[in-house]
């Protein structure tokens, strides 16, 4: 709906459009001899702005052009305004914490960018820690984030490309990418996806993941991040970061299974230290998905397997334990997985105390108890310690269930089932991909980009080996180094 | 069913495990039995043999059978023998399974198991089977490796000396048997837009032409003539003879297995698509997933049909000359491509 030249008349078509909502603000004042309006969300704006930029100059001024353009260009001192012609897009502003002026005569009414949200300020990585390095996390202000990132991104071919998503919700999206590094075919992609999503809100980063892989599938083919150096240098490496208001995290796309293994502080380090750390996140990850099938396998159908000695231990402990192994072993994951529910949610004083109660209690009474053995115990802390190791959240939990799936095929048909259940998961692995790249490269098709990729796997190379952008790059321009670098 | 692309590396992986799957339960006692001393050079002389034929079927395209009646019968041909050879291997597989690792469960619960994940392979395409065949040969290639370093400790001096064959087994025998999943080659370049990888494929059958015969020659300096042919699956058992303390597990056979049930796996993943796929070619009807159903149903079927081992190898022995008659077509089909040429 257009706006007409009566004034009373569009601030009936606003109202009307914006029936209900008590906090939004209307102010008729005078420029001149001129009636003007002005409408914003109350605590939505940056009172300041109005007040200064907007309503002091406008009052003060003695003479009016007669036109919103005039405005735009001689009495307001804010440097992004926009020029509006429909109540849609006025309402749209105004609820997204813009002012918009209306004159009386003109049927161009102004949204002046007065956005001044409540916020929590630049916090710390929480779920990200990192020993070395920045310590700096993203907010849930997009803008804030997109700053965050364009601090370390100085470059002009740094594009930032945004869109609205939710039909309610209208969450502001930006996605951030390098221009002449990018893939365009997968930046076509995203981008398609993002506009393919039609729903009523967005509330959160982890939502558009959701929405934009539409496949089932344990394993996360996104990567979520609270690092605003993490997204930078993910972005150096051709990859696009998509920033949504209201979520605290940037979602990287293409991912790997490989970049879940990498933390940003690995490449602070020196590379001896952190390739160690890397290999044992590999063997962590396969320690905690496979440790309960495998011992379960070998207790129940294979102990001739184990060596005597740690057979004959297995068989004390068990000893007084009325469960088979395998609802023991379930029974201690249960505990595991309620205590580390009970960990997150409950404040962080008590959650510390319930770990300890919970272990202690869980641990050596189970185990005085006769209710299980005490290698199970140690297998369910160790296999839990291992999934720690993981940095990423996203693959841990993909993990968390295949352990499950992996000690029932061990419980049915044990060895043989393990192996056949790997395998289901090797099958699963391989035949995923995250935006045309095979979810396992490099490990399988390593040898596309020169074999580059596998520099920054089990282990990390010195940096200065690492000349080559990995696959997520356009294959015009794939050296990171410059010519001075030797 | 939508990714057919395989790179040439993926179509070299595929063939080494396809043919290691195969080759390393049967042949080097049977090499043993034929060779005596010299079986390595005979195991070696067999895989190079489908090596030069594999380099044949890749530089060949099936995809030029479907245009006549007969060649559309040899792809049928070429179906019905995946299918039969997947149902004995998957019968061989489970038979051997029930012994060295679970003697109380059913064979039918081993093959069930089997088939559905071969089916659920199926539906993920061929490009799938390549990136695990990929992914699986540093595991494999490691066993492998770990075996020929520490049972070097287990060799028997006086095992190194020349000794006679046994008797038993024929060389066309040996030579045919080394020859499955050769003919997967034939309609490589058929799914994937025509590549030709021959030379490629040359490189990794002879490659493992020369891990067989290192791994054989291993196991006759361990086992010894008369231990080569009392041991069923010498390879398998080659690695039981190493005595690692550190290890959590006992009998380090069991790594063996894992390596036999992965290249047995993708051997028959396979034999099912292309039994399959190749059916759905000939026939030019219906959609590949349903094939791919029908035929994952009948192979186990068939399996279950072959209520013994004895009635399996017997099977197998039949086979051998279906090798032969593909080997035949693998032969026409390159000269025919050499004279177009």
């Amino acid at each position: 709906m257009k706006f007409e030249t009566a004034l009373m008349e569009n601030k009936r078509r606003l109202q009307k459009a914006l029936e209900g909502a008590e906090d939004v603000v209307y102010k008729e004042f005078w420029c001149g001899n001129t009636r003007l309006l002005l409408a914003y969300t109350d605590n939505m704006v940056n009172g300041e702005a109005v007040q200064q930029a907007v309503l002091t100059n406008l009052m003060q001024r003695q003479a009016f052009g007669g036109t919103a353009a005039f405005l735009q260009e001689n009495a307001i001192a804010v440097g992004e305004i926009k020029q509006v012609a429909t109540v849609e897009e006025a309402v749209v502003g105004i609820l997204w914490g813009d002012t918009l002026l209306l004159a009386d005569g003109d049927r161009i009414a102004l949204e002046i960018t007065t956005k001044g949200w409540p916020n929590r300020g630049v916090g710390e990585a929480k779920n990200e820690v990192a020993l070395q390095g920045p310590k700096d996390a993203f907010t849930e202000i997009g803008a804030y984030n997109i700053v965050l990132v364009r601090r370390r991104i100085k470059d002009p071919s740094l594009q930032v490309h945004r869109m609205r998503i939710g039909r309610r919700s209208k969450t502001d999206v930006a996605l951030l990418y390098l221009k002449d590094v990018v893939r365009p075919e997968i930046l076509a992609q995203t981008m398609e996806k993002l506009e393919q999503i039609d729903v009523d809100a967005i509330t959160d980063s982890g939502q558009i993941v959701q929405w934009m892989e539409k496949r089932r599938g344990l394993f996360p083919t996104m990567q979520l991040t609270e690092r605003p150096d993490k997204t930078a240098s993910s972005i150096c490496e051709g990859r696009i970061a998509i920033l949504a208001d209201n979520a605290p995290t940037a979602i990287l796309v293409p991912a790997t299974l490989n970049v879940f293994f990498q933390a940003a502080d690995d490449y602070y380090a020196r590379w001896e230290v952190m390739s160690l750390t890397r290999m044992l996140r590999f063997v962590a990850a396969v320690a905690a998905t496979a440790l309960p099938g495998l011992y379960v396998a070998l207790v129940v159908y294979h102990p001739h397997l184990i060596p005597a000695p740690l057979a004959l231990k297995i068989a004390a402990g068990r000893a007084s334990v009325p469960f088979p192994t395998v609802v023991e072993v379930l029974l201690m994951e249960l505990a595991f997985e309620l205590l580390r529910e009970a960990g997150i949610r409950l404040p962080s004083p008590v959650s510390s105390t319930i770990g300890v109660v919970g272990g202690i209690v869980i641990g050596q009474s189970a185990v005085e108890a006769g209710l299980v053995g005490p290698a199970v115990v140690i297998l369910a802390a160790f296999s839990g310690i291992c999934s720690f190791a993981v940095p990423n959240l996203a693959l841990v939990n993909a993990l968390r269930v295949m352990k499950l799936v992996l000690l029932f095929a061990a419980a049915f048909m044990g060895l043989y089932g393990f192996y056949l259940g790997c395998l289901a998961l090797l099958v699963s692995l391989c035949a995923t991909e995250s935006f045309g790249i095979p979810y396992l490269f490099p490990f399988c098709g390593g040898e596309a980009n020169d074999g580059n990729d596998w520099q920054d796997t089990f282990w990390r190379m010195p940096l200065g080996w690492m000349k080559k952008r990995p696959i997520f790059a356009s294959i015009k321009n794939r050296w990171r180094v410059g010519r001075k670098q030797k | 069913m939508t990714n057919h692309t395989l790179s040439v590396r993926q179509v070299q992986v595929l063939f080494f495990v396809d043919l290691l799957g195969i080759s390393m339960l049967y042949l080097p006692s049977l090499a043993a039995a034929l060779g005596g001393s010299f079986c390595a050079l005979w195991v070696g002389c067999g895989v190079l043999v489908w090596a030069f034929f594999g380099a044949m079927a890749a530089q060949s395209s099936g995809a030029v059978l479907e245009k006549s009646r007969w060649g559309r019968s040899i792809l049928l041909f070429f179906s019905i023998k995946n299918l039969l050879q997947g149902a004995v291997w998957l019968r061989l597989l489970s038979g051997s399974l029930s012994v060295l690792l679970l003697p109380k469960t059913p064979l039918f619960f081993l093959e069930g198991a089997m088939v559905a994940l071969l089916y659920y392979g199926f539906t993920k395409g061929p490009a799938c089977r390549g990136r695990v065949a990929e992914v699986l040969l540093l595991p494999i290639l490691l066993v492998l490796l770990a075996v020929c370093l520490f049972s070097i400790a287990g060799v028997e001096q006086s095992n190194i000396t020349l000794s006679r064959p046994s008797g038993g087994g024929t060389t066309i025998g040996l030579v045919a048997l080394s020859g499955f999943g050769v003919d997967h080659l034939l309609f490589v370049s058929a799914l994937d837009g025509g590549r030709r990888p021959s030379k490629g494929v040359f490189c990794a059958g002879a490659s493992l032409a020369l891990v067989l015969a290192a791994l054989t020659a291993l196991a006759f300096a361990v086992f010894g003539q008369t231990g080569m042919a009392i041991h069923r699956y010498p390879l398998l058992q080659l690695m039981d003879t190493i005595d690692f303390p550190l290890l959590f597990v006992e009998r380090q056979d069991v790594w063996m297995v894992g390596v036999w049930i992965c290249s047995a796996f993708l051997f028959l993943w396979g034999c099912l698509f292309f039994c399959a796929w190749l059916l759905g070619r000939a026939v030019r009807r219906g959609s590949e997933r349903k094939y791919g159903l029908g035929a994952a149903l009948l192979l186990l079927a068939l399996c279950r049909l072959l209520q013994t081992e004895a009635a399996a190898m017997e099977m197998l022995r039949l086979l051998l000359w279906a090798n032969g008659a593909g080997a035949v077509v693998i032969f026409a089909l390159f000269l025919k491509e050499r004279r177009g040429a």
